[in-house]
């Protein structure tokens, strides 16, 4: 579903493309779709998309027009139409759909990852919300994956839990425990507020600024690309963009969560390696050499030869 | 050579035949009585005139002698039978210088008379004097040959012979006449002087000692004698001779002259020098004065006063060849080659087909290193003159420096056949039999050697290079005890002659007697410091264990002079004192990787391991294979094990390489290199395999133990469990106890146990804490296990992230309090 407000960006977008950009460029699209983001409402995400289109218009001097999306239908049937040249998506759906090229990363305070919290209503632990119900934000389809292999890093089984039917986004779980309708979610540490942390994880990589389309002009795409590390808007849990790392520990860390089965990590024994320094080997040589073996010099050499005579007289 | 004497002809006088004796009268006769005082007036005469004669007064005298031919005239006009009276005639007109006038009288006489040999004598006499040789001649020989009575007669032969410079004749007639009147100096004296000519010099010496006894005192008898002296090689009695000839006439230049002969032939080229010096100041434009006396100094070795002495005898002689032929010989001397070849191209325009200066030539070529030139030249030269030994002799010098000894030996041989005496051969020949000798060291063949030395120690028995030379041969032979008996004997008479040391050393060493080698070697190069000498003291400290004083002895000939390169024999020496220093450094520090010094000492020895013999470079790469071990550089040893195709006892100058130490060698090589499967292969056929805690049984155990984990991480537990057993069967160890104890808790269902196992071993094994960990989790211990992990990853071990990982996840998700 396309938001409202979003479907007027383009004329904003066009507003603020730079005098000086000839009239017939067409504008490049980038759209936002975050669900683990908490706007607020529509109009907070709106407006991140309109500044973010903004920012980067500036910075490769064409006009960019922004698009929020609220719910992965409308925003994954647009990039499949082609509509929409780069986004701005979570690194969870960076990572496992197809057709994304990474160009930049959202970071907060320089980096590129920050934790997430199990926040519920009240305080307590992991081991005394066993059996209570959790919300996540839709994601990738991968949510028992990301919430037993990541978030509880196979210390726990996937059951641990009972899981509800994910919701749109951050936004919409967060309010339902408020609500009481679920006693658990999952969110950025930065958008916990009034809630109790149960669990604070491992730092979680932020969301990604990608290309979208591969069609894109040549031109455009390495303005873009270099534009776009340099990018400060922000929202949520980051405040601007830095450059892509995909060897990153916290990216790293999610991608071997997603693609591992869901539940307990099963640790094998390790053996302890025969790698400590060999038996120093012996020198049999003497300490002397035999006199067979002492370097004289050859006899030849002691050989004195007496100087040829003068000549005759 | 040539030879000048300025020879003295004769006695004053000698020559000219003055006969002051008294005809034999044939028997008596009783003449008429006129006749007979006219005969007795004419000896009355005769008488009177040879007291004038005598007094000086030759006018008076001649006078007397006519008047007394006219007295004997008389008397045989009187008495055409006074046969004394015709004979007495003949003798006052002879004595009266007017011996033609008597020829018709005496002729007349003897035709009357002709049994008379007096008159015949007579006659012959005053026709030779009257110069009608021919017909006096025969006459006289007749008389010769006809009696005794008439030595006279030979005298007058001999006289005649000798001014016609028939030495031969002369020399048979005076003995003839000396022989019946050994009194007659001035006789002898001409005999003396036809014997010099005849270069009969005993016989000469002789006559002129004979007139020096009866008429002591005379110059030119003394002259005469002393050059017999210097003839016969009597030099001392010579100078003698010469010098008190000299005191008696000063001002007499030839004296000088032949005092510098005699010097010359004897060899005292000073003194010789001195004499033809003051000769070329009397006699400043005399050609031989200049010559001998450049000839002298030549020899003396005063090169640039022997050239201005011989330009100035080229400058009153300029064609004579053999003062160019010295004027090349004293600048090839100085090393001007290009003014040689002036002079000797001179001395070749003039004297084209001499043999000298064709060798001279030769000689020429060969100071400039045109060898086969110089050969070429002396072979012409021998061609010329076959018979000359330094002919010869300077040919096998040429094929020596032409590298061609087999030939040059061959003419040395032509050369000794002729002259084995000659100086000049004899030099020639110690300097190519030694460089012989020398060349067949070089090609093992010291038989050969030995002879050659042992030619040259019979030229020069006393010579100490030569015996030590000869000493080094019998030790290159394998005879080092006859060796020394040799050099101890020489070194009795020369105690200090470094050659003599140095090969008593090599003697001692070959006796294997280090230690009383030292001494003589140290003295050898304390009296002659040189990179050999240095080089064998080197090499016998190294014998002796002294490492850092054979780099010590070694050092101030370490580095060349600009331009030239260090010697091969201290290269070498140096070579295997890095090598002797390296192996000590490594067995002394066993236990720690190689040393900066082993290392660079053997980098010195790669660098110059051309100059190592055979053992020397198997020592090298011996110890290069050991550094790289230590160093537990994979790649290093692997290169170096490929190098080794063997460990040869006698190269690495041990008794014995001890059983599976090779192996060993190979066995970590491929342990470093992660070829665990080969050192298994190599080690399990040692017998130190079969025995616990030997060097080949730990080694085998530790591949057996990466065997294991190598089949544990690619999951075949069962062929890891075989691998651990094979390595608990080597003895017990805390990596082989740990690793068994890991597999059980891969497989086994209760772990309790394996809490109590892990916990022992974690003293000794880091990873044990990792697994007790593990355990501990499974038991339901997180926060043990947590402590567990937390405690592994701090060791660092291979799976510390892991451990890290797993403890702050259970911190995190349990909320384990750190």
């Amino acid at each position: 579903m396309v938001l409202a407000l979003g479907l007027a960006l383009p004329g904003l977008g066009r507003a603020q493309a730079p005098a000086s950009t000839p009239a017939e460029s067409p504008a490049v699209v980038v759209g936002v779709y975050v669900p683990s983001v908490a706007f607020g409402d529509s109009m907070a995400r709106a407006r991140f998309a309109e500044a973010l289109a903004a920012n980067l218009s500036q910075a490769i001097g064409r006009p960019v027009r922004g698009k929020a999306f609220a719910g992965a239908g409308e925003f994954f049937s647009q990039v499949q139409a082609n509509e929409v040249d780069f986004a701005v998506v979570d690194a969870a759906v960076a990572l496992e759909r197809g057709g994304f090229t990474p160009l930049a990363q959202a970071q907060s305070g320089g980096n590129p990852a920050r934790a997430l919290v199990l926040v519920a209503q009240s305080p307590g632990t992991v081991a005394s919300f066993a059996g209570k119900s959790v919300v996540l934000p839709e994601g990738v389809g991968r949510e028992d994956r990301f919430l037993a292999n990541f978030v509880l890093q196979g210390q726990l089984g996937a059951d641990h839990f009972v899981r509800q039917k994910t919701v749109r986004d951050a936004q919409a779980a967060l309010s339902l425990v408020k609500l009481g309708k679920a006693d658990l979610t999952v969110t950025w540490d930065a958008q916990a507020s009034g809630l109790a942390v149960v669990l604070s994880s491992r730092p979680a990589p932020l969301p990604v600024f990608v290309r979208a389309r591969a069609g894109v002009p040549a031109d455009v795409q390495a303005a873009v690309a270099k534009a776009a590390p340099g990018l400060s808007a922000g929202a949520g849990p980051f405040d601007g963009f830095g450059p892509w790392n995909p060897n990153g520990s916290a990216l790293s860390a999610l991608r071997s969560a997603l693609g591992a089965a869901p539940g307990a990590t099963r640790v094998e024994p390790v053996f302890a390696p025969s790698n400590g320094p060999l038996p120093a080997p012996e020198v049999v040589l003497g300490s002397s050499l035999s006199p067979g073996a002492a370097p004289l010099p050859p006899a030849a050499d002691l050989i004195l030869v007496p100087a040829p005579p003068s000549d005759p007289l | 050579m040539p030879r000048a004497i300025l020879l003295s002809l004769g006695l004053a006088g000698a020559a000219t035949g003055l006969l002051t004796f008294d005809a034999h009268a044939q028997g008596r006769y009783q003449p008429q009585a006129a006749a007979s005082r006219h005969y007795e007036q004419g000896e009355s005469l005769l008488r009177a005139a040879d007291a004038e004669r005598a007094e000086g007064k030759a006018a008076d005298a001649t006078a007397r002698y006519l008047e007394a031919a006219a007295a004997f005239q008389r008397a045989f006009e009187g008495d055409a039978a006074f046969v004394d009276a015709y004979a007495k005639y003949g003798r006052a007109l002879y004595s009266a210088g007017r011996p033609a006038d008597a020829v018709q009288r005496l002729e007349a006489g003897l035709a009357a008379h002709p049994e008379s040999l007096e008159l015949s004598f007579w006659l012959g006499n005053v026709l030779v004097a009257a110069g009608r040789a021919d017909e006096g001649v025969g006459r006289l020989e007749r008389v010769v040959g006809a009696s005794e009575a008439f030595p006279e007669a030979s005298l007058v032969l001999g006289n005649h012979a000798y001014k016609q410079n028939d030495f031969a004749r002369a020399a048979g007639h005076l003995a003839t006449y000396v022989k019946a009147r050994p009194d007659d100096v001035n006789a002898r004296g001409t005999l003396g002087n036809a014997y010099f000519r005849l270069e009969r010099y005993g016989d000469a010496r002789g006559e002129f000692e004979a007139v020096e006894r009866q008429s002591p005192g005379n110059i030119q008898v003394l002259v005469n004698l002393g050059n017999c002296h210097a003839q016969l090689g009597e030099y001392a009695r010579a100078v003698e001779v010469l010098q008190k000839a000299l005191q008696k006439d000063p001002s007499r230049e030839s004296i000088t002259f032949n005092l510098g002969q005699a010097y010359f032939q004897w060899g005292k080229w000073a003194e010789a020098a001195r004499w033809f010096s003051d000769y070329t100041k009397r006699q400043p434009e005399a050609f031989n004065g200049h010559y001998f006396l450049g000839s002298a100094l030549f020899e003396q070795g005063r090169d640039d006063d022997a050239l201005a002495a011989l330009t100035a005898a080229k400058q009153r002689k300029p064609d004579v060849a053999i003062v160019h032929y010295k004027l090349g010989q004293v600048n090839l001397r100085k090393g001007a080659l290009e003014a040689a070849e002036t002079a000797l191209a001179e001395a070749g325009r003039l004297a084209p087909t001499d043999a000298w200066v064709l060798s001279a030539q030769g000689t020429l070529a060969r100071r400039r290193g045109q060898f086969e030139q110089a050969v070429a030249l002396h072979e012409r030269a021998v061609e010329r003159v076959g018979d000359k030994a330094r002919l010869h002799a300077n040919l096998a010098l040429s094929r020596a420096a032409a590298g061609r000894l087999d030939a040059a030996e061959a003419a040395l041989d032509r050369a000794i056949g002729l002259d084995a005496q000659d100086t000049f051969v004899r030099a020639s020949a110690a300097h190519i039999w030694t460089r012989r000798a020398q060349a067949l060291l070089l090609t093992a063949d010291p038989v050969g050697a030995e002879q050659r030395l042992r030619r040259v120690l019979g030229l020069a028995p006393t010579d100490t290079t030569a015996r030590a030379n000869l000493v080094v041969a019998l030790v290159a032979l394998g005879r080092p005890a006859v060796a020394l008996t040799e050099v101890d004997a020489a070194l009795a008479a020369a105690p200090d002659a470094a050659s003599l040391l140095e090969a008593r050393g090599r003697a001692l060493m070959a006796l294997g007697r280090v230690r009383d080698a030292l001494e003589p070697l140290a003295a050898a190069q304390a009296r002659a410091p040189g990179p050999t000498h240095a080089a064998s003291l080197a090499a016998a400290l190294l014998a002796d264990g002294q490492v850092e004083r054979a780099f010590a002895t070694l050092a101030p000939f370490e580095r060349a002079k600009a331009g030239e390169s260090t010697a091969p024999a201290v290269v070498r020496a140096l070579g295997s004192a890095h090598l002797l220093r390296a192996a000590v450094e490594l067995k002394a520090n066993a236990q720690r990787g190689p040393t900066e010094a082993a290392v660079e000492s053997l980098r010195f020895a790669r660098k110059h391991e051309a100059a190592l013999d055979a053992g020397g470079r198997a020592r090298l790469e011996y110890l290069e294979l050991i550094v790289a071990l230590r160093k537990q550089d994979a790649g290093d040893a692997a290169a170096q094990l490929g190098r080794i195709p063997g460990l040869d006892a006698a190269a690495l100058d041990v008794k014995e390489v001890p059983s599976g130490h090779l192996e060993t060698l190979q066995a970590t090589a491929h342990l470093l290199g992660r070829r665990e499967d080969k050192a298994v292969a190599v080690l399990e056929k040692t017998r130190g395999a079969k025995q616990k805690g030997s060097v080949e049984a730990r080694l085998l155990r530790r591949a057996y133990e990466r065997l294991a984990e190598r089949a544990f991480a690619n999951g075949g537990l069962a062929e890891a469990g075989r691998w651990l057993k094979a390595a608990n069967g080597l003895g017990r160890d805390a990596i082989v106890d740990h690793n068994l104890s890991a597999l059980e808790l891969k497989t086994a269902k209760v772990r309790g146990k394996l809490e109590g196992r892990f916990r022992a071993l974690t003293n000794q094994v880091p990873e044990a804490w990792f697994n007790l960990a593990l355990v501990l989790d499974a038991q339901g211990k997180p926060e043990e296990a947590y402590r567990a992990w937390t405690r592994y990853a701090q060791t660092g071990g291979p799976h510390a992230a892991r451990a890290r990982e797993l403890a702050e996840a259970r911190r995190r998700v349990l909320g384990i309090e750190p």
